[in-house]
Protein backbone atom coordinates (compact mmCIF):
# COMPACT_ATOMS: atom_id res chain seq x y z
CA UNK A 1 0.00 0.00 0.00
CA UNK A 2 2.01 3.04 -0.94
CA UNK A 3 1.39 6.29 -0.27
CA UNK A 4 2.23 9.61 -3.10
CA UNK A 5 4.17 11.45 0.32
CA UNK A 6 5.48 11.39 3.25
CA UNK A 7 2.88 13.53 4.51
CA UNK A 8 -0.22 11.67 3.90
CA UNK A 9 1.47 8.88 5.44
CA UNK A 10 1.21 10.56 8.49
CA UNK A 11 -2.00 11.70 7.98
CA UNK A 12 -3.01 8.37 7.95
CA UNK A 13 -1.31 7.02 10.77
CA UNK A 14 -2.42 9.84 12.71
CA UNK A 15 -6.00 9.31 11.91
CA UNK A 16 -5.69 5.28 12.56
CA UNK A 17 -3.80 6.30 16.19
CA UNK A 18 -6.89 8.39 16.54
CA UNK A 19 -9.73 5.77 16.66
CA UNK A 20 -7.66 4.00 18.61
CA UNK A 21 -7.85 6.77 21.13
CA UNK A 22 -11.34 7.61 20.01
CA UNK A 23 -12.72 3.54 21.23
CA UNK A 24 -10.59 3.72 23.98
CA UNK A 25 -11.92 6.80 25.45
CA UNK A 26 -15.45 6.29 24.40
CA UNK A 27 -15.77 4.10 27.67
CA UNK A 28 -14.61 6.11 30.69
CA UNK A 29 -14.13 9.69 29.39
CA UNK A 30 -16.69 9.88 26.67
CA UNK A 31 -18.15 13.00 28.55
CA UNK A 32 -14.70 14.45 27.90
CA UNK A 33 -14.51 13.05 24.24
CA UNK A 34 -17.26 14.43 22.77
CA UNK A 35 -17.11 17.81 24.00
CA UNK A 36 -13.78 18.82 24.25
CA UNK A 37 -11.52 15.87 22.54
CA UNK A 38 -13.28 15.46 19.51
CA UNK A 39 -14.40 18.89 18.08
CA UNK A 40 -10.98 19.92 19.03
CA UNK A 41 -8.81 17.44 17.18
CA UNK A 42 -10.80 18.13 13.92
CA UNK A 43 -10.39 21.72 14.21
CA UNK A 44 -6.70 21.51 14.01
CA UNK A 45 -7.08 18.97 10.79
CA UNK A 46 -9.47 21.52 9.43
CA UNK A 47 -6.98 23.94 9.84
CA UNK A 48 -4.18 21.69 8.33
CA UNK A 49 -6.34 20.54 5.55
CA UNK A 50 -6.93 24.02 4.63
CA UNK A 51 -3.20 24.99 4.40
CA UNK A 52 -2.58 21.49 2.64
CA UNK A 53 -5.38 22.02 0.06
CA UNK A 54 -4.16 25.82 -0.78
CA UNK A 55 -0.62 24.43 -1.91
CA UNK A 56 -1.59 21.63 -3.91
CA UNK A 57 -5.11 22.87 -4.98
CA UNK A 58 -6.32 21.18 -8.14
CA UNK A 59 -9.13 22.52 -9.75
CA UNK A 60 -11.44 19.66 -11.44
CA UNK A 61 -13.15 20.62 -14.64
CA UNK A 62 -16.57 20.80 -14.18
CA UNK A 63 -16.02 21.59 -10.54
CA UNK A 64 -18.49 24.63 -10.40
CA UNK A 65 -20.88 22.02 -12.51
CA UNK A 66 -21.07 19.08 -9.77
CA UNK A 67 -21.66 21.26 -6.66
CA UNK A 68 -24.40 23.09 -8.04
CA UNK A 69 -25.70 19.37 -8.74
CA UNK A 70 -25.38 18.15 -5.71
CA UNK A 71 -26.27 21.45 -4.07
CA UNK A 72 -30.09 21.09 -6.00
CA UNK A 73 -29.99 17.46 -5.10
CA UNK A 74 -29.79 17.90 -1.40
CA UNK A 75 -32.57 20.72 -1.69
CA UNK A 76 -34.77 18.04 -2.97
CA UNK A 77 -34.38 15.42 -0.60
CA UNK A 78 -34.33 17.75 2.46
CA UNK A 79 -37.74 19.24 0.97
CA UNK A 80 -38.93 15.61 0.95
CA UNK A 81 -38.26 14.95 4.40
CA UNK A 82 -39.90 18.08 5.73
CA UNK A 83 -42.86 17.13 3.63
CA UNK A 84 -43.00 13.43 5.41
CA UNK A 85 -43.76 15.04 8.43
CA UNK A 86 -47.13 15.68 7.15
CA UNK A 87 -47.81 12.03 6.25
CA UNK A 88 -45.70 10.77 9.34
CA UNK A 89 -46.28 13.62 11.77
CA UNK A 90 -43.66 16.29 13.42
CA UNK A 91 -41.62 16.26 16.73
CA UNK A 92 -39.86 18.67 18.49
CA UNK A 93 -36.22 18.90 17.95
CA UNK A 94 -34.55 18.47 20.75
CA UNK A 95 -31.77 20.69 19.70
CA UNK A 96 -31.40 24.33 21.39
CA UNK A 97 -31.70 26.47 19.17
CA UNK A 98 -30.26 29.85 21.69
CA UNK A 99 -27.10 31.49 20.18
CA UNK A 100 -25.00 29.65 22.45
CA UNK A 101 -26.70 26.22 21.65
CA UNK A 102 -26.56 26.84 17.64
CA UNK A 103 -22.60 27.58 18.31
CA UNK A 104 -22.00 24.73 20.56
CA UNK A 105 -23.83 22.50 17.95
CA UNK A 106 -21.63 24.12 15.33
CA UNK A 107 -17.99 23.21 17.42
CA UNK A 108 -18.97 19.75 18.69
CA UNK A 109 -20.93 18.46 15.29
CA UNK A 110 -20.48 20.83 12.33
CA UNK A 111 -16.59 20.71 13.02
CA UNK A 112 -16.01 16.95 13.11
CA UNK A 113 -17.74 16.31 10.23
CA UNK A 114 -15.82 19.09 7.95
CA UNK A 115 -12.50 17.49 9.22
CA UNK A 116 -13.76 13.98 8.13
CA UNK A 117 -14.50 15.18 4.55
CA UNK A 118 -11.04 17.09 4.06
CA UNK A 119 -9.25 14.65 5.23
CA UNK A 120 -11.27 11.99 2.82
CA UNK A 121 -10.66 15.08 0.28
CA UNK A 122 -6.67 14.95 1.01
CA UNK A 123 -6.22 11.55 1.07
CA UNK A 124 -8.41 10.19 -1.82
CA UNK A 125 -7.96 12.83 -4.29
CA UNK A 126 -4.22 12.57 -3.87
CA UNK A 127 -4.23 8.17 -4.61
CA UNK A 128 -6.41 7.94 -7.14
CA UNK A 129 -4.84 4.80 -8.48
CA UNK A 130 -4.84 3.06 -5.16
CA UNK A 131 -8.66 1.73 -4.41
CA UNK A 132 -7.03 -0.49 -1.88
CA UNK A 133 -5.95 2.47 -0.12
CA UNK A 134 -9.08 4.16 -1.14
CA UNK A 135 -11.35 1.26 0.42
CA UNK A 136 -9.38 1.48 3.77
CA UNK A 137 -9.79 5.29 4.18
CA UNK A 138 -13.23 4.52 3.57
CA UNK A 139 -13.34 2.21 6.34
CA UNK A 140 -11.36 4.20 8.78
CA UNK A 141 -13.60 7.13 8.22
CA UNK A 142 -16.59 4.82 9.22
CA UNK A 143 -15.07 3.68 12.00
CA UNK A 144 -14.14 7.19 13.06
CA UNK A 145 -18.06 8.46 12.89
CA UNK A 146 -19.33 5.32 14.71
CA UNK A 147 -20.74 6.33 18.20
CA UNK A 148 -19.07 3.28 20.44
CA UNK A 149 -20.43 4.46 23.51
CA UNK A 150 -24.13 4.00 22.19
CA UNK A 151 -23.26 0.64 20.27
CA UNK A 152 -22.09 -0.87 23.10
CA UNK A 153 -24.55 0.80 25.42
CA UNK A 154 -27.44 -1.30 23.16
CA UNK A 155 -25.78 -4.58 23.18
CA UNK A 156 -27.68 -6.09 26.31
CA UNK A 157 -31.01 -5.29 24.35
CA UNK A 158 -30.85 -7.30 21.23
CA UNK A 159 -33.80 -5.55 19.53
CA UNK A 160 -32.60 -1.78 20.42
CA UNK A 161 -28.74 -3.15 19.02
CA UNK A 162 -30.99 -3.82 16.37
CA UNK A 163 -32.54 -1.12 15.28
CA UNK A 164 -29.45 1.26 16.24
CA UNK A 165 -27.44 -0.76 14.23
CA UNK A 166 -30.20 -0.20 11.00
CA UNK A 167 -30.75 3.09 11.64
CA UNK A 168 -26.87 4.17 12.10
CA UNK A 169 -24.60 2.10 11.30
CA UNK A 170 -25.76 0.84 8.07
CA UNK A 171 -26.64 4.49 6.69
CA UNK A 172 -23.15 5.53 7.83
CA UNK A 173 -21.32 2.82 5.73
CA UNK A 174 -23.62 3.49 2.72
CA UNK A 175 -23.13 6.93 3.00
CA UNK A 176 -19.39 7.24 3.76
CA UNK A 177 -18.83 4.89 0.37
CA UNK A 178 -20.70 7.07 -1.61
CA UNK A 179 -18.95 10.54 -0.03
CA UNK A 180 -15.56 8.60 -1.27
CA UNK A 181 -16.77 7.83 -4.69
CA UNK A 182 -17.83 11.22 -5.15
CA UNK A 183 -14.50 12.77 -3.70
CA UNK A 184 -12.69 9.72 -6.22
CA UNK A 185 -14.51 11.83 -9.25
CA UNK A 186 -14.12 15.45 -7.93
CA UNK A 187 -12.84 16.71 -4.32
CA UNK A 188 -13.87 16.57 -1.08
CA UNK A 189 -16.54 19.53 -2.04
CA UNK A 190 -19.39 17.32 -2.94
CA UNK A 191 -20.10 15.38 -0.02
CA UNK A 192 -19.75 18.70 2.01
CA UNK A 193 -21.90 20.54 0.54
CA UNK A 194 -24.55 17.62 0.96
CA UNK A 195 -23.40 16.74 4.67
CA UNK A 196 -23.37 20.58 5.77
CA UNK A 197 -26.96 20.91 4.23
CA UNK A 198 -27.92 17.69 6.06
CA UNK A 199 -27.06 18.79 9.51
CA UNK A 200 -27.89 22.86 9.30
CA UNK A 201 -31.25 21.08 8.52
CA UNK A 202 -31.01 18.67 11.65
CA UNK A 203 -29.59 21.20 14.35
CA UNK A 204 -32.10 24.53 13.04
CA UNK A 205 -35.20 23.75 12.47
CA UNK A 206 -37.34 23.80 15.55
CA UNK A 207 -39.41 20.57 13.99
CA UNK A 208 -38.24 17.64 12.88
CA UNK A 209 -40.40 14.85 10.79
CA UNK A 210 -41.28 12.41 13.49
CA UNK A 211 -39.68 9.56 11.68
CA UNK A 212 -39.00 6.40 13.68
CA UNK A 213 -35.79 3.64 12.92
CA UNK A 214 -36.82 2.24 10.06
CA UNK A 215 -37.74 5.00 8.05
CA UNK A 216 -34.13 6.77 9.19
CA UNK A 217 -32.40 3.82 8.03
CA UNK A 218 -34.60 3.14 5.15
CA UNK A 219 -33.85 7.38 3.70
CA UNK A 220 -30.03 6.74 4.86
CA UNK A 221 -29.36 4.13 2.55
CA UNK A 222 -31.48 4.56 -0.35
CA UNK A 223 -30.76 8.28 -0.12
CA UNK A 224 -26.50 7.69 -0.95
CA UNK A 225 -27.54 4.79 -3.23
CA UNK A 226 -30.16 7.61 -5.42
CA UNK A 227 -26.55 9.92 -5.60
CA UNK A 228 -24.64 7.60 -6.02
CA UNK A 229 -26.82 6.69 -9.13
CA UNK A 230 -27.28 10.08 -10.35
CA UNK A 231 -23.84 11.12 -10.64
CA UNK A 232 -22.22 7.31 -11.80
CA UNK A 233 -24.53 7.17 -14.89
CA UNK A 234 -26.24 10.65 -15.42
CA UNK A 235 -23.69 12.99 -14.69
CA UNK A 236 -19.98 11.71 -14.50
CA UNK A 237 -19.06 11.17 -18.44
CA UNK A 238 -17.81 8.35 -17.84
CA UNK A 239 -16.67 6.58 -21.45
CA UNK A 240 -17.75 3.27 -20.72
CA UNK A 241 -21.36 2.66 -22.75
CA UNK A 242 -21.43 -0.62 -23.60
CA UNK A 243 -24.19 -3.13 -22.92
CA UNK A 244 -23.21 -4.07 -19.48
CA UNK A 245 -23.24 -0.12 -18.29
CA UNK A 246 -27.16 0.39 -19.19
CA UNK A 247 -27.75 -3.42 -17.83
CA UNK A 248 -26.17 -2.16 -14.10
CA UNK A 249 -27.79 1.29 -14.66
CA UNK A 250 -31.63 -0.58 -15.26
CA UNK A 251 -31.09 -2.74 -12.63
CA UNK A 252 -29.88 -0.04 -10.54
CA UNK A 253 -32.79 1.93 -10.98
CA UNK A 254 -34.95 -0.94 -10.65
CA UNK A 255 -33.77 -1.60 -7.46
CA UNK A 256 -34.08 1.67 -5.61
CA UNK A 257 -37.47 1.89 -7.27
CA UNK A 258 -38.61 -1.25 -5.28
CA UNK A 259 -36.71 -0.10 -2.26
CA UNK A 260 -38.86 3.16 -2.51
CA UNK A 261 -41.97 0.76 -3.17
CA UNK A 262 -41.10 -1.97 -0.10
CA UNK A 263 -40.36 0.76 2.67
CA UNK A 264 -43.74 2.78 1.76
CA UNK A 265 -45.54 -0.62 1.53
CA UNK A 266 -43.98 -1.46 4.99
CA UNK A 267 -44.93 1.95 6.99
CA UNK A 268 -48.41 1.29 5.34
CA UNK A 269 -48.80 3.80 3.01
CA UNK A 270 -50.69 1.62 0.64
CA UNK A 271 -54.25 0.07 0.70
CA UNK A 272 -52.64 -3.03 1.58
CA UNK A 273 -50.46 -4.55 4.48
CA UNK A 274 -48.26 -7.34 5.84
CA UNK A 275 -47.87 -9.46 9.03
CA UNK A 276 -45.64 -12.27 9.17
CA UNK A 277 -47.38 -15.39 11.16
CA UNK A 278 -46.08 -16.55 14.33
CA UNK A 279 -48.26 -19.58 15.23
CA UNK A 280 -50.14 -22.25 13.67
CA UNK A 281 -53.41 -21.24 14.98
CA UNK A 282 -55.32 -20.81 11.77
CA UNK A 283 -53.61 -23.78 10.14
CA UNK A 284 -54.38 -25.02 7.44
CA UNK A 285 -55.70 -22.20 6.26
CA UNK A 286 -52.01 -20.96 7.28
CA UNK A 287 -49.36 -21.75 8.89
CA UNK A 288 -46.38 -19.96 10.81
CA UNK A 289 -43.65 -18.57 9.06
CA UNK A 290 -46.44 -17.60 6.45
CA UNK A 291 -46.99 -13.73 5.08
CA UNK A 292 -50.67 -12.55 5.30
CA UNK A 293 -51.68 -9.76 3.26
CA UNK A 294 -54.34 -7.57 4.41
CA UNK A 295 -56.69 -4.64 3.15
CA UNK A 296 -57.63 -1.67 5.38
CA UNK A 297 -60.72 -1.12 5.19
CA UNK A 298 -63.31 2.08 5.79
CA UNK A 299 -65.56 2.50 8.81
CA UNK A 300 -68.78 1.93 7.36
CA UNK A 301 -67.11 -1.61 6.31
CA UNK A 302 -65.62 -2.38 9.75
CA UNK A 303 -69.69 -2.43 10.62
CA UNK A 304 -70.65 -5.05 8.09
CA UNK A 305 -67.17 -7.57 7.59
CA UNK A 306 -69.29 -10.94 6.82
CA UNK A 307 -68.98 -13.98 9.61
CA UNK A 308 -66.39 -16.50 8.69
CA UNK A 309 -63.92 -13.41 7.16
CA UNK A 310 -60.47 -13.39 8.70
CA UNK A 311 -59.58 -10.03 10.14
CA UNK A 312 -55.93 -8.67 11.43
CA UNK A 313 -56.54 -7.01 15.02
CA UNK A 314 -54.89 -5.67 17.88
CA UNK A 315 -54.79 -6.27 21.23
CA UNK A 316 -51.98 -4.34 23.12
CA UNK A 317 -48.80 -4.31 21.05
CA UNK A 318 -49.74 -7.61 19.28
CA UNK A 319 -51.27 -8.17 15.70
CA UNK A 320 -53.53 -11.25 15.77
CA UNK A 321 -55.13 -12.58 12.48
CA UNK A 322 -58.29 -14.76 13.11
CA UNK A 323 -61.59 -15.86 12.00
CA UNK A 324 -64.90 -14.24 12.83
CA UNK A 325 -67.17 -16.68 14.43
CA UNK A 326 -69.77 -14.49 15.38
CA UNK A 327 -70.98 -10.88 15.74
CA UNK A 328 -71.81 -9.72 18.56
CA UNK A 329 -73.64 -6.35 19.80
CA UNK A 330 -72.55 -5.15 23.25
CA UNK A 331 -74.17 -1.64 24.52
CA UNK A 332 -75.08 -0.52 20.85
CA UNK A 333 -71.75 -1.43 19.47
CA UNK A 334 -71.00 -4.64 17.13
CA UNK A 335 -68.38 -6.29 18.57
CA UNK A 336 -66.59 -9.78 16.48
CA UNK A 337 -65.84 -13.08 18.61
CA UNK A 338 -62.90 -14.97 16.61
CA UNK A 339 -61.63 -18.12 16.81
CA UNK A 340 -58.48 -19.18 15.54
CA UNK A 341 -59.04 -22.10 12.61
CA UNK A 342 -57.24 -24.62 15.11
CA UNK A 343 -57.87 -23.76 18.33
CA UNK A 344 -61.02 -25.27 19.99
CA UNK A 345 -62.26 -22.59 21.60
CA UNK A 346 -63.27 -19.02 20.17
CA UNK A 347 -60.95 -16.12 21.81
CA UNK A 348 -61.39 -15.39 25.32
CA UNK A 349 -61.89 -11.31 24.36
CA UNK A 350 -64.18 -9.39 21.88
CA UNK A 351 -63.02 -7.41 19.05
CA UNK A 352 -63.76 -3.79 19.07
CA UNK A 353 -64.07 -1.89 15.20
CA UNK A 354 -61.28 0.30 16.38
CA UNK A 355 -58.90 -2.89 16.97
CA UNK A 356 -59.72 -3.99 13.12
CA UNK A 357 -56.74 -3.42 11.19
CA UNK A 358 -58.28 -4.74 8.04
CA UNK A 359 -59.07 -7.97 6.52
CA UNK A 360 -57.50 -10.97 5.26
CA UNK A 361 -56.84 -11.09 1.41
CA UNK A 362 -54.25 -13.47 0.75
CA UNK A 363 -51.36 -15.10 2.17
CA UNK A 364 -47.64 -16.07 0.57
CA UNK A 365 -45.94 -18.88 2.19
CA UNK A 366 -42.64 -19.06 4.18
CA UNK A 367 -41.90 -15.45 3.23
CA UNK A 368 -42.84 -14.61 6.96
CA UNK A 369 -39.83 -16.67 8.70
CA UNK A 370 -36.79 -13.99 8.82
CA UNK A 371 -39.62 -12.12 10.91
CA UNK A 372 -40.49 -15.05 12.90
CA UNK A 373 -36.76 -15.68 13.30
CA UNK A 374 -36.00 -12.12 14.13
CA UNK A 375 -38.85 -12.26 16.88
CA UNK A 376 -37.86 -15.51 18.29
CA UNK A 377 -34.24 -13.80 18.48
CA UNK A 378 -35.10 -10.82 20.32
CA UNK A 379 -37.95 -13.27 22.24
CA UNK A 380 -40.28 -10.53 22.18
CA UNK A 381 -44.25 -11.61 23.32
CA UNK A 382 -45.46 -8.26 22.12
CA UNK A 383 -44.13 -8.85 18.55
CA UNK A 384 -45.82 -7.51 15.41
CA UNK A 385 -46.72 -11.17 14.37
CA UNK A 386 -49.97 -13.00 14.90
CA UNK A 387 -50.11 -15.26 18.26
CA UNK A 388 -52.35 -17.64 19.18
CA UNK B 1 -26.46 26.79 -19.10
CA UNK B 2 -26.34 29.86 -16.66
CA UNK B 3 -30.54 30.67 -17.41
CA UNK B 4 -30.97 27.40 -16.95
CA UNK B 5 -29.64 26.99 -13.43
CA UNK B 6 -31.60 30.44 -12.51
CA UNK B 7 -34.84 28.69 -13.42
CA UNK B 8 -34.08 25.80 -11.14
CA UNK B 9 -33.10 28.11 -8.33
CA UNK B 10 -36.05 30.49 -9.45
CA UNK B 11 -38.57 27.32 -8.89
CA UNK B 12 -36.55 26.29 -6.01
CA UNK B 13 -36.92 28.88 -4.04
CA UNK B 14 -40.41 29.21 -4.86
CA UNK B 15 -41.17 25.29 -3.97
CA UNK B 16 -39.49 26.37 -0.51
CA UNK B 17 -41.20 29.74 0.36
CA UNK B 18 -44.62 27.81 -1.08
CA UNK B 19 -43.81 25.73 1.70
CA UNK B 20 -42.94 27.69 4.77
CA UNK B 21 -46.11 30.07 3.88
CA UNK B 22 -47.74 26.36 4.32
CA UNK B 23 -45.84 25.64 7.38
CA UNK B 24 -46.87 28.70 9.26
CA UNK B 25 -50.67 28.47 8.31
CA UNK B 26 -50.45 24.79 9.60
CA UNK B 27 -48.15 25.27 12.28
CA UNK B 28 -51.08 26.18 14.70
CA UNK B 29 -53.09 22.87 13.68
CA UNK B 30 -49.90 20.10 13.59
CA UNK B 31 -49.63 17.92 15.42
CA UNK B 32 -46.45 17.73 17.40
CA UNK B 33 -46.29 15.06 20.02
CA UNK B 34 -43.03 14.44 21.85
CA UNK B 35 -39.11 14.25 20.71
CA UNK B 36 -38.04 13.68 17.42
CA UNK B 37 -35.92 10.72 17.37
CA UNK B 38 -32.91 12.14 15.54
CA UNK B 39 -30.64 8.92 15.38
CA UNK B 40 -26.93 9.19 15.80
CA UNK B 41 -26.41 12.49 17.88
CA UNK B 42 -29.90 12.09 20.41
CA UNK B 43 -30.28 8.22 22.17
CA UNK B 44 -32.08 9.61 25.66
CA UNK B 45 -34.03 5.80 26.54
CA UNK B 46 -35.90 4.68 29.46
CA UNK B 47 -33.40 1.45 29.78
CA UNK B 48 -34.81 0.04 32.80
CA UNK B 49 -38.14 -0.51 35.25
CA UNK B 50 -38.65 -2.71 37.58
CA UNK B 51 -40.43 -3.34 41.10
CA UNK B 52 -38.38 -2.32 43.56
CA UNK B 53 -40.26 -2.61 46.72
CA UNK B 54 -43.46 -3.69 47.88
CA UNK B 55 -45.28 -3.29 50.86
CA UNK B 56 -48.38 -5.87 52.32
CA UNK B 57 -50.25 -8.05 49.37
CA UNK B 58 -48.58 -5.50 46.83
CA UNK B 59 -47.89 -7.12 43.17
CA UNK B 60 -46.16 -4.96 41.16
CA UNK B 61 -47.34 -7.07 37.64
CA UNK B 62 -44.89 -6.99 34.74
CA UNK B 63 -44.52 -2.92 33.99
CA UNK B 64 -43.27 -2.32 30.11
CA UNK B 65 -41.44 0.41 28.38
CA UNK B 66 -40.93 1.76 24.94
CA UNK B 67 -38.12 4.30 24.43
CA UNK B 68 -39.84 7.34 26.09
CA UNK B 69 -42.66 5.80 28.06
CA UNK B 70 -43.12 3.36 31.22
CA UNK B 71 -46.20 1.78 31.99
CA UNK B 72 -46.95 0.37 35.43
CA UNK B 73 -50.03 -2.32 36.22
CA UNK B 74 -49.64 -2.62 40.14
CA UNK B 75 -52.21 -4.91 41.86
CA UNK B 76 -52.71 -3.81 45.17
CA UNK B 77 -54.96 -5.95 47.49
CA UNK B 78 -55.67 -4.29 50.55
CA UNK B 79 -55.13 -0.53 52.04
CA UNK B 80 -51.69 0.54 52.80
CA UNK B 81 -50.18 -1.82 49.76
CA UNK B 82 -47.81 0.02 47.95
CA UNK B 83 -45.32 -0.64 45.04
CA UNK B 84 -42.45 1.21 44.34
CA UNK B 85 -41.55 1.28 40.68
CA UNK B 86 -37.87 2.84 39.86
CA UNK B 87 -37.31 3.78 36.45
CA UNK B 88 -33.71 4.44 34.38
CA UNK B 89 -33.60 6.75 31.86
CA UNK B 90 -30.20 6.43 30.36
CA UNK B 91 -28.80 9.33 27.77
CA UNK B 92 -26.46 7.09 24.97
CA UNK B 93 -26.31 9.39 22.50
CA UNK B 94 -23.44 12.68 21.92
CA UNK B 95 -25.24 15.84 23.21
CA UNK B 96 -25.90 16.60 26.71
CA UNK B 97 -29.53 16.68 27.68
CA UNK B 98 -31.87 18.19 30.19
CA UNK B 99 -35.27 16.18 31.05
CA UNK B 100 -38.19 19.05 30.53
CA UNK B 101 -40.75 16.68 31.55
CA UNK B 102 -42.41 14.17 33.57
CA UNK B 103 -45.52 13.25 33.22
CA UNK B 104 -47.58 10.81 34.73
CA UNK B 105 -50.87 9.86 33.35
CA UNK B 106 -53.19 7.49 35.50
CA UNK B 107 -55.58 5.38 34.02
CA UNK B 108 -59.11 7.49 34.17
CA UNK B 109 -61.59 4.64 34.49
CA UNK B 110 -58.95 2.60 36.96
CA UNK B 111 -59.72 2.62 40.86
CA UNK B 112 -59.68 6.13 42.71
CA UNK B 113 -58.50 4.26 45.91
CA UNK B 114 -54.99 3.61 43.93
CA UNK B 115 -53.15 6.56 44.02
CA UNK B 116 -49.46 7.82 41.97
CA UNK B 117 -46.63 9.81 43.17
CA UNK B 118 -43.12 10.49 41.99
CA UNK B 119 -39.93 11.76 43.04
CA UNK B 120 -38.81 14.49 39.85
CA UNK B 121 -35.64 12.85 38.23
CA UNK B 122 -32.25 14.32 37.86
CA UNK B 123 -33.07 17.37 34.76
CA UNK B 124 -28.95 17.53 33.75
CA UNK B 125 -28.52 13.95 31.95
CA UNK B 126 -25.40 14.66 30.12
CA UNK B 127 -24.09 12.32 27.42
CA UNK B 128 -23.44 8.90 28.75
CA UNK B 129 -24.71 9.06 31.87
CA UNK B 130 -28.07 8.19 33.11
CA UNK B 131 -31.07 8.48 36.26
CA UNK B 132 -33.58 6.97 38.11
CA UNK B 133 -36.45 8.50 39.72
CA UNK B 134 -39.04 6.35 41.40
CA UNK B 135 -42.95 5.76 41.01
CA UNK B 136 -44.81 4.85 43.82
CA UNK B 137 -48.49 3.32 43.68
CA UNK B 138 -50.61 3.25 46.76
CA UNK B 139 -53.64 1.59 47.87
CA UNK B 140 -55.60 4.61 49.77
CA UNK B 141 -55.26 3.16 53.73
CA UNK B 142 -58.16 5.43 54.46
CA UNK B 143 -60.79 3.96 52.44
CA UNK B 144 -63.02 1.18 54.45
CA UNK B 145 -65.02 -0.01 51.74
CA UNK B 146 -64.07 -2.28 48.92
CA UNK B 147 -64.07 -0.36 45.91
CA UNK B 148 -65.62 -1.95 42.48
CA UNK B 149 -62.43 -1.42 40.24
CA UNK B 150 -58.91 -2.59 42.07
CA UNK B 151 -56.79 -1.72 39.40
CA UNK B 152 -54.69 1.13 37.86
CA UNK B 153 -52.52 1.34 35.63
CA UNK B 154 -50.54 4.50 34.56
CA UNK B 155 -48.68 5.77 32.14
CA UNK B 156 -45.28 7.72 32.31
CA UNK B 157 -43.81 10.10 29.06
CA UNK B 158 -40.62 11.43 29.52
CA UNK B 159 -39.40 14.25 27.31
CA UNK B 160 -36.06 16.11 26.84
CA UNK B 161 -34.32 18.85 25.33
CA UNK B 162 -30.37 19.82 24.89
CA UNK B 163 -28.48 21.12 27.58
CA UNK B 164 -27.65 24.87 27.45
Amino acid sequence: MNLNNIKEKKLLILIISYLIITILLSFNYYHLYINTINPLFFLIIIFYSIYELKKSYIRFKDSNNYNFKMFIIVIIYLVFLFNLGFIIGYARSPYSHTIRGIIKNIYQLVIPIIGIELIRGILIVKNRNNKGLIFLITLILILLEVNYWALFSNINNPERFFQYFCSTILPLIFSSSVYSYLCYHTSYKLPLIFRIFEIAFQLLLPIYPNINWFVTGSIGIIVPIIIFFLFKYRYFKIKNNDRKMKSNKFGMAFSIIFAIFLVAFMLGFFKYEMVAILSNSMYPSYERGDIVIYEKINDLELQNIPNNSIIVYTIGNQIIAHRIVDVVEENGTIKYRTKGDYNNAPDSRLVSLEQIKGVYVLHIKYLGFPAVWLNEFFNKEEAVVETK
Amino acid sequence: MKDGRNIIIAALLVAVLTMSIGYAAFATTLNINGNAEITGTWDVKITGIEATKTTGDADGGEPTFTNTSAKFDAELTKPGDSVVYTITVQNNGSIDATLTTFQLTPQVDGSEAINYEYTEPEKNLTAGSSTTFTVTVTYDSSVTEMPDVLTRSATGIVEYSQAE
